[in-house]
């Protein structure tokens, strides 16, 4: 293995369902601590994508290297573990456990490195310490609802207890699906502000899935745009703003950005 | 600010009743108490697996029967080579890893390689209580369909020589106090790292896995460790019964610690355990007045309580309690 291998390499990824191909031939390559956002109409295989990367789904051809080892085939667990970890679109935390609870979770089951096949009941991080967790949540500003059952917060909330779980997996690479999706404006500026000052303090990778134009434009990263399950262009906000395909893409849509999926 | 759970309020109301109990009842009650808290453990056994795990087993008298099988087959002195073995303690300590251990592998059968989910494991543990239960059936070195009669009960020496505990009030506090250990024991777990994940897990478990959890390993963490106490409920309640018989390890009584646990309320251990007393003590004493008739009066009130309290009575009873503080706190703030 060259030792230059870059930190995530998909190459030729595709998924099929039945007759339709969600990711087709899909190739590029993420460098470490580099942020894209991955924009494209509805349907067009952005969040198909994330399944792939985080093994929920598998692909039908192609490979997904992160860090040199392939992805494909290996459990949930271990790839969570690896250092991937996902934001749902649709926010699934856990709705019958308090946030403090939810965020124990997400630190126990963390990044686990040196250690194999860990698990119960050695494996535990031993890092879940409550000071860990009111830190997390006064940066998605849900630290006045520690003990709040997740189901009873309302939409945007749950949406920050997604991150807030993302952020406590100790992720290498985030993946964040829609992370402003239903949000007011005021929560989206909050939310851009959030994920930038992640981003710059640690480093961590991400990729970004996201509707709104403008939310694309003020998190200042590199584009990478999906239709009809391939990737047709990719870089700068402005450039992608200005080109005539992506245009086409969105304007031919009635999608004028701002909408959500 | 941190405030004492309403489940625990109603386990210390009902530990300080249970303590006054002997005082102010005839003693052959408490005879029959002290077998109720060996069922109590057994139903905080299913509670922890199917209330906390999300895990329904419909043969969870597998474990209890070994647990009382293994118990009786040590303090009768008939482990093969070891004919001098009597201690109720290396009988405790068999019936409670061996049927840990079965729920074990067969945790790691059912989850090692596959997504094995919701009424496949149902049906996976009743074939095997109905199978279990032939198979006692046809052990003649177990007794076969009699069983195994003239159980001793605990006795405090190391290897049987020493004091057996067979008055009925020290029996009594005995297993009140297990029940006591356990119910608090299991309630600690539940809020450790091991405990959360579990019940991750049981709300949504593709979303504990992206979270880094080994789920398969988790739920066979969780199908040893109710194995484990449904065996110590199985001991609890032979030393104190006497008498190991194919009925402990069947479908009957898989079937009822289904019943006490979902009347008295599967998101609670406590709710659980009194689920399995009151469900206990209303048989003894409705049984002599209904004759035959009390299956059909069980049958009758799950039903009811059922639809009436889908979280079970003492369930129910909690989390309206729990409303009511919570109002009040907040009425106060
Ligand atoms: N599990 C599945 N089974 C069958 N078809 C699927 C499945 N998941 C996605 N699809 C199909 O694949 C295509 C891409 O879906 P995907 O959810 O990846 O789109 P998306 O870009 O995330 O859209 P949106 O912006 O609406 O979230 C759609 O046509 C969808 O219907
Ligand atoms: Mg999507």
């Amino acid at each position: 293995m060259p030792d230059a291998s870059p930190f995530l390499a998909v190459e030729n990824l595709t998924k099929a369902f039945g007759g339709v191909r969600a990711v087709d031939s899909v190739s590029f390559t993420l460098a470490a601590n580099e942020m894209r956002c991955v924009i494209g109409p509805n349907g067009c295989g952005k969040t198909t994508l994330f399944n792939l990367l985080t093994g929920y789904l598998p692909p039908t051809s192609g490979s997904i290297h992160f860090e040199g080892a392939d992805i494909p085939g290996r459990p949930l667990y271990e790839i969570a573990r690896a250092g991937i970890i996902r934001k749902f679109q649709v926010p699934s935390v856990f709705p019958g456990l308090t946030v403090d609870e939810n965020l124990r979770i997400a630190l126990a089951g963390k990044a686990n490195p040196g250690k194999v096949g860990t698990g119960f009941p050695s494996g535990f991080a031993k890092r879940e310490g409550r000071a860990e967790r009111i830190h997390i949540l006064e940066r998605v500003r849900l630290d006045r609802h520690r003990h709040d059952v997740a189901g009873t917060l309302s939409h945007g909330q749950k949406q920050w207890l997604e991150l807030a779980l993302v952020l406590a997996g100790s992720p290498r690479l985030m993946l964040l699906d829609e992370p402003a999706a239903g949000m007011t404006r005021a929560e989206k500026q909050e939310t851009i502000r959030l994920i930038r000052s992640v981003h710059d303090e640690s480093g961590i990778s991400a990729l970004v899935i996201e509707h709104d134009m403008d939310f694309v434009e003020a998190l200042e990263c590199e584009v990478m745009v999906m239709m009809l399950g391939r990737v047709v262009a990719s870089g700068s906000y402005a450039a992608m703003r200005d080109d005539p395909m992506v245009r086409e893409a969105y304007l031919g849509n009635g999608h004028t950005g701002g909408g959500h999926g | 600010m941190a405030r004492i759970p309403t489940a625990t309020l109603l386990a210390l109301v009902a530990l300080v009743l249970f303590l006054v109990l002997p005082v102010v009842t005839a003693s052959w009650v408490a005879a029959d108490f002290g077998i109720y808290f060996a069922y109590a453990v057994f139903a905080v056994s299913l509670g922890f697996l199917w209330g906390h795990a999300g895990m329904l087993s419909f043969g969870h008298a597998v474990y209890f029967g070994i647990g009382a099988y293994a118990m009786s087959v040590v303090t009768l002195g008939m482990v093969p080579g070891l004919p001098d073995l009597k201690s109720t303690w290396i009988g405790l300590v068999a019936a409670v890893i061996i049927p840990g251990l079965v729920a074990a592998v067969l945790g790691w059968f059912l989850f090692a390689s596959r997504a094995l989910r919701g009424a496949f494991l149902g049906i996976v543990t009743l074939a095997l209580s109905v199978l279990a239960e032939r198979l006692a059936i046809n052990a003649d070195w177990l007794g076969g369909m009699n069983g195994l009669m003239s159980v001793p009960p605990i006795n405090l020496g190391l290897n049987g020589e020493g004091a057996d505990l067979y008055d009925t009030i020290p029996v009594y506090y005995v297993m009140l106090a297990v029940l006591a250990v356990v119910v608090a024991g299991m309630t600690w777990i539940q809020h450790r790292p091991f405990g959360l994940a579990l019940a991750a897990v049981r709300e949504n478990e593709l979303r504990a896995a992206t979270l880094g959890h080994n789920v398969a390993r988790l739920k066979i963490g969780a199908l040893a460790v109710a194995g484990a106490l449904a065996g110590l409920s199985g001991a609890l309640f032979v030393v104190q019964f006497g008498f190991a018989s194919p009925s402990l390890i069947g479908f009957a009584l898989s079937a009822d610690v289904l019943i006490w646990v979902a009347l008295g309320g599967r998101d609670f251990l406590v709710a659980a355990a009194l689920g399995a007393i009151v469900v206990r003590t209303l048989e003894s004493r409705l049984s002599n007045a209904l004759g035959a008739t009390w299956p059909l009066a069980i049958g009758a009130l799950f039903m009811v309580s059922v639809v009436l309290f889908p979280r079970g009575v003492f369930g129910e009873l909690i989390t309206r309690l729990d409303r009511l503080r919570h109002r009040r706190r907040t009425r106060r703030a």
